[in-house]
């Protein structure tokens, strides 16, 4: 008897929750200081993504190297407008940016997340921007602006480069204010996110 | 070693009476492939290794950027990959190699901390709450005791009172279990044995709370698992035994 009670209880593993409190209560305590440091810009944190539009918008956008080119981009489904499953998108790459009244709004699992950033007098900061955007909209000046080279040639960004053949264009300086897009990919090398904010629910 | 050989052929004569008839439920587990997905899912920290290794996938989806771009930003950008692909890996290894859960619990509270820097902040947030969740779940996970009384144990070590009723009712069922398994160990370990009959009920818990446990895991265990208790069982204890004071630091 005493032997089949042992057999039952044999198996199963449990889980102690004090030891789970003891790496648990740790861990947030950094995570919180982590955010913490990302909202005083100490770190810069690392974006890539991609699959899901997202809308970006921002107050002002200074940027040195500008580079444009159109791209076609592709997705396993068909769920890009016209059910189609290409979209020509221009892509917009930046290598070093000055971003005030950042906010970013993507749909997580359903869910609305906002993030904004660079609100107060510290604007936010990013290197290696790049942003596959369908809908581009706000009042921009250029300068030392080429429109019309080969995509295959552009210099501004080191990397990023378009298809021999492609139209390109490429500036040294940019500056956008009222910044809107609707954007399908977007890439940044590091990002600091001053007076950074993270809520979930509404959009830009 | 003679202990260990002699509690291996006890243990193989226990279990095998109520086991030996084939697709009877034994003590309410099935004996077809739903229960052999239950104990496969019993014997190693499931719910930790999946949500370590649901945080990692999360992370990756988000982020798909392509190749060149991931090349050309350097080791920022590759780390962005590489830090979720691990996470996703210590899922994985969690829950093959479950012996080993301390190193890979601890390494993927640490990656899922270190996504929020490299991997689009965690995958917004989630694959890295999910990455520390999963983690410390795994962390905490140990292998089930003997007996029902030791397990009733687990979730209240921080109320002394309620803990001096259960001694008569644990001496019963581990009674049983101590001549099967635990007599011939006993003896190899004669320091620690008598201490856990008439311990205080407050002072210096932990450790012996934590030893019998480490035997009955290793001892029961061995008729699913031929050889492994030996090697299993000690790095666990030690793991243990270090985490316990590593608690008391914090405490």
């Amino acid at each position: 008897m005493s032997a089949s009670a042992q057999t039952a209880h044999a198996g199963p593993g449990r889980v102690n929750w004090r030891r789970f409190a003891v790496i648990m209560v740790p861990a947030v305590v950094a995570a919180g200081v982590l955010v913490a440091l990302t909202a005083t810009s100490v770190l810069a944190v690392s974006f890539s993504i991609s699959g899901t539009p997202f809308t970006v918008t921002a107050d002002s956008l200074k940027g040195q190297g500008f580079e444009q080119l159109t791209v076609l981009d592709r997705s396993v489904i068909n769920d890009l407008p016209g059910n189609n499953n290409q979209i020509v998108l221009e892509d917009d790459a930046i290598r070093s940016a000055t971003i005030s009244h950042l906010c970013l709004s993507v749909t997580v699992a359903g869910v609305n997340m906002v993030i904004t950033a660079g609100g107060g007098s510290r604007p936010a900061t990013g290197s290696y921007l790049q942003v596959d955007a369908n809908r581009l909209s706000g009042d921009a000046s250029f300068s030392h602006i080429n429109i019309g080279q080969d995509a295959s040639t552009v210099t501004e960004v080191p990397g990023i480069t378009g298809p021999a053949g492609g139209f390109a264009m490429q500036a040294d300086t940019v500056s956008i204010n009222k910044l809107r897009e609707h954007a399908y990919a977007t890439t940044a090398g590091s990002f600091t996110l001053p007076g950074f904010g993270l809520h979930f629910g509404g959009s830009c | 070693m003679l202990a260990v050989a002699r509690s291996l052929e006890d243990a193989d004569s226990g279990p095998a009476g109520p086991g030996g008839a084939a697709g009877e439920p034994v003590n309410g587990v099935r004996q077809d492939a739903f229960g052999a997905f239950y104990r496969w899912r019993h014997s190693r920290p499931f719910w930790g290794g999946l949500l370590v290794l649901l945080g990692g996938a999360e992370i990756l989806l988000s982020e798909r950027a392509p190749l060149p771009v991931v090349i050309h930003v350097g080791i920022q950008g590759l780390a962005g990959y590489l830090v979720p692909a691990i996470l996703l890996l210590c899922g994985l290894l969690l829950w093959f190699t479950p012996e080993q859960r301390t190193f890979y619990s601890i390494l993927a509270v640490l990656l899922a901390l270190g996504s929020w820097i490299t991997s689009n902040l965690g995958g917004f947030f989630v694959g890295m709450a999910m990455g520390l969740v999963g983690g410390s779940l795994a962390f905490a996970w140990s292998r089930g005791s003997g007996s029902p009384a030791r397990q009733r144990r687990g979730p209240r070590p921080r109320q002394p009172p309620p803990r001096q009723p259960p001694a008569p009712r644990r001496r019963e069922p581990s009674g049983g279990l101590d001549l099967i398994l635990g007599g011939p160990r006993k003896s190899s370990r004669p320091v620690r044995a008598p201490g856990r009959r008439r311990r205080p009920p407050s002072e210096d818990t932990a450790p012996i709370r934590d030893n019998p446990r480490g035997q009955n895991a290793g001892a029961v265990r061995q008729p699913a698992q031929g050889s492994a208790p030996r090697t299993g069982r000690l790095p666990a204890g030690s793991g243990r035994a270090l985490l316990l004071v590593v608690a008391r630091l914090g405490a």
